[in-house]
C-alpha cells in the first residue's frame, strides 16, 4: 500500500466534498460515486507503482479525472489528455531539440542583438524599439509555454496556446523572411567556421514553432482542430504593421512630396505635416533609412536632396539645424564600426550639408577692436575643430558677417605655426583647395556664399581626437543709428556640419577707446592693458548668433570724417569716410511679404506691433508666403485702422511647416514695380532650401536696376538661400538686426520719413590730404572697406578683372575672390598663388598706418630669412 | 462555425453516453477502472472519469446496471458492472433508434434533402 502524505489526503478529501455537493440534487448515489472514485484513484496509483502519494500526484490524478459532474458535460468538448503510461514521462528527443531551437537560441540571439546591436551596425536594425524586442521575445515565450504544457501532458487551455503559437508563427515568419537573404552565407559559415547560427535563429525558431504546434495538436483527439494559427499570425502582423505605421506613412508621404507633379507634391507635404514622423524624415535626409520597417518599402525611394527639401517644407527647419538621427543602433564595439562607415558625401563641396559624426567645435574665441569715431571694427575669430572619429573629416560652416563686413585675414595653424592665406580669384582658390583635399593635406578655404556670409572649409581635421585650428579676420563698418553711438554685431554660425556641445561657450573680448555696452548680461565691462574700455565674457552659440552679441559703443558726436593713407595702393591715395545724414523718402506703395513658416509664429506679434509705425497714406499690400502665397491685405490706401486690422489678421495667422518664399516675392515684385517709388519689405525666417528657381526674381531686379527696392529682414539665425541668389544686387538691402524685431522694423519705417545715417567712403589723391579737413586718422581697415565697396561696384559694372585684382591687392574675400591656406610652397606654386605676408595682415587692435609700416619692416626681414631657410 | 459545432457535439454526446456505457458492457462485465479507461479513449466522446462514475451510479439506481465487488490481487477491490435485463432491452431499443436515425440522416444527404 502506498503512503499518502497529509496534503495529498487533504486534496482528495476536498475533491470528494465537491463531488458530494455536486451530486446532492442528482439521481446518483453520492456515497457510491465517492467509493467508485476512491477505487479509481487507487487503481491509478497502483498502475503508476507509486510508493508515496504526494500532493502533486493527487492533483495530477484528480485533474485527469476531471471535475465532479452529475450530468454529462454541457460544456463544449474538452480534448482528452493523451494516454499516460506513467505520471512522470521520460523526455523525448524532440523536447530537447525544440527547446534548443525554439526557446534557447532565439533568447540568446535576441539578447545578443539587443545588447551589442551587431546586426544594426552591419546591416539593418531588427529591433528599432523596445516594442519590436517584445514582439520578438513572444516567439521563445510562446514556444516555452507550449513545450511545458505538452511535456506535462496537462494541457488546460489548448485554444489559448494555439493562438499564442499562431502569434509566434506570425512574428517568426516575418523575421525568417527578413533574414532569408543571409541564409546562403550563414550555412557555409556554420559548416566551415562554426559560426552563423545567429542569422539562422529566426528560421530555426520558426520551424520549432511549427513543430510545437504539431505536438500540441497531437496531444488531442485525431479530429481535434487546434485554433489560432492564421488569426494569431494575423494579430502578429497587425502588431508589426502598427509599429511600422509611422515609417509607412512617412514613406508614402515622402514619395508623394518628392513627386514631379505639383498637386501630388502638395498632397504629400500636407500628409507629412499631419501624420509624418520627423525622425523618419531626418533619416531620409541622411539617406540611411536602414530599419526593419524598410521591408515594407517598395521601389526606389527619394534622394537625400529631395528629402532635405521635404524636411524643411514639413517642419519649417533646416535638416542640419537639428542633431543628426541615430543612423544605426550599434552599441559597444559595434558603434565604432558605425563611425567607420559614416562617410561625408559633401566633402569639398559647396554646401555645408549634414552633421558629420565625431566632429565638434573644441574652442572658439573672438577678439575684437572698435574704432568708434571712425565707425570701424575688426574681429578675429579663432576656431579649433576636434575629430574623435577614425576618419579624417572636413569642417564646414556658413558664417554670418556683420552688415557690410569683409573677411580680410585667414590663418591656419600647421604644426603649431601660423600660415597666412593666399587671396585670389574664387575659382583659383577653390581649385587649389580641392586638389589639396584630394591629396589629404592641410588646406583651409574661405569664400563668400551670399551677402554678408562666407563659407569656411577646413580639411583634414585629423582622426582619433585630432585638432585643426584656424582664424578668420573680419573688417566691419559699425552701424550708426545716431551720430553719438554705433553698433557692432559679432560674426556667428548660420549653419555647420559639426557639433557644438550644449554647454559650449564662445569666449569674447572686445575693446575700444570709447565706453562699450553689451545688449545682454553675458558680456561684462573690463579694461584692456592700454586702459581702453573692454567687454569680455562667454556666450552660448545661440547667444552669439542672437541679439546678445550686439555691442553698443559711444562715439564722439562731432567726428564726421575718418581717413587713412592707403599704403596698399600702388599710387599714393587717401581713403576717406564721411558720416552723412541722408534724407528719407516715403514710398507711395509698400508690399509686405511675411514668411508663413512655423518658426515665424513667435515673430507675428512683433511685426503686427511695428505695422503701426508705417507712414499713413501709402498703398499697402500684405502677402504671407504659405504654400504659394496668401493675401491678408489687398492693395489699398493705408491708415491706422487698416494697419490695426492687418495686425489682427497677422496675429491670428496659423503658421505651419516650411514654405517657399519665392512665389510670394515674385507677386510682391509685380505689385511694387507698378509704382515708381514702390518698395518691398520681406520679413522672414531662415530659408535653408531653395525650392523654386529664384533666377526669375534676380532677372527682374537686374533689368529694372534700382527699383523696386527690397528690404529683407531675417527674424532668426540660419541660412538664406534666396538671399544668396540675390547677392550683389544694389536694390536688395539687408536691414540690420540690432534689437527687438519690432524696433528694427520701426527704425526701417521711420527712416523713410526722417533722416538715416550712412557711411560714405571715397578715395582721393594725396594732393588734398584728408587731415586738412580735420577728420580722424584711422587704420587700414578703412581702406579695406573702401576696396570692398569698389570691388562690388566694379563687379556690378562687369569689370571683373579689375575687381579681382583689387580684392587680391587688399586681401579680401568677396563674391569674386576667396582665401586659401595651403601647406607647402610647392602647392602654392602649382596653384599660382602667393600667401599673404605676415607683416601685411591685420591684427587686433590694428595700429595706424605709420606705426604699421615700422612694424612691417621689423617683422618682414626675419620672416623672409626664415622663409628662405624653410624653402616655403 | 466552431462554436456551433462544439455545442452540437455536446448535445450528441450527452444523448449517446448512456448507450455507450450499455454497449461497452453488452458482451462482458467490466470493472469500473477498466470501463472508464475504455470509454475515455473513444474518439469524439470526450468524457472524463468525473462524469462517468455519477452516470454509472444513476444507471444502477435506475435498474439498468447491476454491480458486484470482487477482491483484486493487483490493487483495491474491483466493482464489476453488467447490464440488467431491463438494461439490455433498453439498449436494444436505443441502438435500433440510433441506427434508424443514422440511416435517415445519411439518406437525406444522399438524396439531396428528400427523404423517401
Amino acid at each position: 500500500m502506498p503512503d499518502w502524505t497529509p496534503p495529498a489526503r487533504e486534496e482528495v478529501r476536498r475533491y470528494f466534498a465537491r463531488v458530494r455537493a455536486s451530486l446532492a440534487e442528482s439521481d446518483a448515489d453520492p456515497d457510491e460515486v465517492i467509493g467508485d472514485l476512491d477505487r479509481h484513484i487507487n487503481e491509478e496509483i497502483a498502475a503508476a507503482s507509486l510508493a508515496v502519494v504526494t500532493e502533486e500526484d493527487a492533483r495530477r490524478i484528480l485533474a485527469r479525472i476531471g471535475p465532479p459532474d452529475s450530468q454529462p458535460s454541457t460544456e463544449p468538448r474538452r480534448p482528452t489528455p493523451v494516454e499516460n503510461t506513467g505520471l512522470r514521462p521520460t523526455p523525448k528527443p524532440w523536447y530537447v531539440w525544440s527547446l534548443l531551437f525554439g526557446v534557447v537560441l532565439p533568447v540568446i540571439t535576441l539578447a545578443f542583438e539587443y545588447f551589442t546591436g551587431m546586426c544594426a551596425a552591419l546591416l539593418f536594425d531588427p529591433l528599432p524599439s523596445v516594442w519590436h524586442a517584445l514582439l520578438v521575445a513572444s516567439v521563445p515565450l510562446a514556444n516555452f509555454l507550449i513545450w511545458r504544457a505538452v511535456r506535462s501532458e496537462g494541457i488546460e487551455e489548448p485554444a489559448r496556446l494555439g493562438w499564442l503559437n499562431g502569434f509566434a508563427f506570425g512574428i517568426g515568419l516575418v523575421y525568417a523572411l527578413l533574414y532569408l537573404p543571409l541564409t546562403p552565407f550563414a550555412i557555409p559559415g556554420l559548416i566551415v567556421y562554426g559560426i552563423g547560427l545567429l542569422p539562422l535563429a529566426p528560421l530555426l525558431s520558426l520551424i520549432a514553432t511549427l513543430n510545437f504546434r504539431q505536438h500540441l495538436r497531437g496531444a488531442h483527439d485525431p479530429g481535434f482542430r487546434l485554433p489560432g494559427l492564421w488569426p494569431g499570425a494575423g494579430l502578429a502582423w497587425i502588431a508589426l504593421l502598427l509599429l511600422a505605421l509611422p515609417s509607412i506613412v512617412g514613406e508614402i508621404g515622402l514619395r508623394k512630396a518628392g513627386s514631379a507633379d505639383a498637386a501630388t507634391r502638395m498632397k504629400g507635404i500636407r500628409w507629412l505635416r499631419a501624420l509624418g514622423s520627423e525622425e523618419i524624415l531626418l533619416r531620409a535626409c541622411y539617406g540611411r533609412p536602414n530599419r526593419v520597417e524598410n521591408i515594407y518599402s517598395f521601389g526606389e525611394g527619394v534622394s537625400p536632396e529631395t528629402a532635405r527639401s521635404v524636411y524643411y517644407l514639413v517642419t519649417g527647419r533646416a535638416f542640419n539645424s537639428v542633431p543628426p538621427p541615430k543612423l544605426y543602433a550599434g552599441r559597444g564595439r559595434w558603434r565604432a564600426l558605425e563611425e567607420e562607415f559614416t562617410w561625408d558625401e559633401d566633402q569639398a563641396g559647396d554646401a555645408v550639408a549634414g552633421r558629420v559624426k565625431g566632429l565638434s567645435l573644441a574652442s572658439s574665441r573672438q577678439d575684437g577692436s572698435i574704432d568708434a569715431d571712425a565707425a570701424i571694427g575688426y574681429i578675429e575669430w579663432t576656431l579649433e575643430f576636434k575629430n574623435v572619429s577614425s576618419l579624417q573629416r572636413e569642417a564646414r560652416a556658413q558664417i554670418a558677417l556683420p552688415p557690410g563686413a569683409v573677411v580680410s585675414r585667414l590663418t591656419l595653424w600647421i604644426d603649431g605655426e601660423e600660415r597666412e592665406a593666399a587671396f585670389a580669384g574664387r575659382s583659383q582658390v577653390k581649385a587649389a583647395y580641392q586638389e589639396v583635399v584630394q591629396q589629404r593635406r592641410d588646406p583651409v578655404l574661405l569664400t563668400t556664399c551670399g551677402p554678408d556670409r562666407v563659407l569656411l572649409q577646413c580639411y583634414p581635421v585629423p582622426p582619433d581626437g585630432g585638432v585643426m585650428k584656424c582664424r578668420v579676420g573680419v573688417t566691419t563698418p559699425l552701424v550708426l543709428t545716431k551720430t553719438e553711438e554705433a553698433f557692432l554685431r559679432c560674426p556667428a554660425f548660420l549653419e555647420r556640419n559639426f557639433t557644438i556641445a550644449e554647454d559650449f561657450k564662445h569666449s569674447v573680448w572686445i575693446e575700444s577707446k570709447g565706453p562699450l555696452h553689451a545688449s545682454g548680461n553675458q558680456l561684462v565691462s573690463d579694461r584692456a592693458k592700454d586702459n581702453s574700455f573692454a567687454l569680455r565674457g562667454r556666450m552660448a552659440d545661440a547667444e552669439l548668433a542672437g541679439l546678445e552679441s550686439v555691442v553698443r559703443v559711444s562715439r564722439a558726436d562731432d567726428v564726421r570724417l575718418a581717413w587713412v593713407n592707403d599704403s596698399r595702393s600702388p599710387e599714393p591715395q587717401i581713403i576717406r569716410q564721411r558720416i552723412v545724414e541722408a534724407e528719407g523718402r516715403i514710398p507711395d506703395r509698400v508690399v509686405l511679404v511675411v514668411d508663413g513658416t512655423r518658426g515665424m509664429k513667435e515673430s507675428y506679434p512683433a511685426i503686427a506691433e511695428a505695422l503701426s509705425q508705417l507712414p499713413g497714406g501709402i498703398e499697402l499690400a500684405v502677402l504671407v508666403a504659405a504654400d504659394g502665397f496668401e493675401s491678408i491685405c489687398a492693395l489699398q490706401k493705408g491708415d491706422a485702422a487698416l494697419y490695426s486690422r492687418v495686425a489682427d489678421r497677422l496675429r491670428k495667422f496659423e503658421a505651419g511647416g516650411g514654405h517657399d518664399n519665392v512665389p510670394a516675392l515674385l507677386r510682391a515684385w509685380e505689385l511694387a514695380a507698378e509704382n515708381p517709388t514702390g518698395v518691398m519689405v520681406w520679413i522672414h525666417g531662415p530659408q535653408p532650401v531653395l525650392l523654386e528657381a529664384s533666377e526669375e526674381l534676380r532677372q527682374r531686379f537686374e533689368h529694372r536696376g534700382g527699383h523696386p527696392l527690397l528690404y529683407e529682414i531675417q527674424t532668426a539665425t540660419g541660412p538664406n538661400r534666396i538671399a544668396e541668389k540675390l547677392d550683389g544686387l544694389a536694390s536688395v538691402i539687408a536691414a540690420p538686426r540690432l534689437g527687438k524685431l519690432s524696433d528694427d522694423l520701426a527704425r526701417l519705417f521711420n527712416n523713410w520719413r526722417g533722416k538715416s545715417i550712412q557711411l560714405a567712403r571715397e578715395c582721393s589723391g594725396r594732393d588734398h590730404p584728408a587731415a586738412a579737413l580735420g577728420g580722424k586718422e584711422t587704420s587700414l581697415h578703412l581702406a579695406r572697406l573702401w576696396a570692398r565697396d569698389e570691388v562690388l561696384r566694379l563687379a556690378g559694372a562687369r569689370q571683373f578683372n579689375q575687381a579681382m585684382q583689387l580684392a587680391e591687392r587688399y586681401q579680401l574675400v568677396t563674391p569674386l575672390s576667396g582665401a586659401v591656406v595651403l601647406e607647402t610652397k610647392a602647392q602654392y606654386d602649382r596653384a599660382g598663388l602667393k600667401p599673404a605676408e605676415p607683416a601685411l595682415v591685420p591684427v587686433v587692435p590694428e595700429p595706424q598706418t605709420r606705426i604699421l609700416m615700422l612694424l612691417g619692416i621689423v617683422l618682414f626681414v626675419p620672416w623672409m630669412v626664415r622663409r628662405r631657410r624653410s624653402g616655403l | 462555425m466552431n462554436d456551433f459545432f462544439d455545442n452540437w457535439t455536446v448535445q450528441v454526446r450527452k444523448g449517446v453516453l448512456e448507450l455507450c456505457i450499455l454497449n461497452a458492457l453488452a458482451d462482458q462485465e467490466r470493472y469500473g477502472y477498466d470501463l472508464v479507461k475504455t470509454l475515455v479513449t473513444v474518439p469524439g466522446l470526450g468524457v472524463t472519469e468525473g462524469t462517468l462514475y455519477p452516470l454509472l451510479s444513476r444507471l444502477r439506481v435506475a435498474g439498468l446496471l447491476s454491480t458486484r465487488l470482487e477482491e483484486s490481487t493487483q490493487g483495491p477491490a474491483r466493482k464489476y458492472y453488467s447490464p440488467t435485463k431491463d438494461g439490455r432491452k433498453i439498449m436494444a431499443v436505443m441502438n435500433d433508434y440510433l441506427e434508424t436515425l443514422n440511416r435517415g440522416t445519411r439518406q437525406l444527404l444522399a438524396k439531396g434533402g428528400k427523404y423517401a
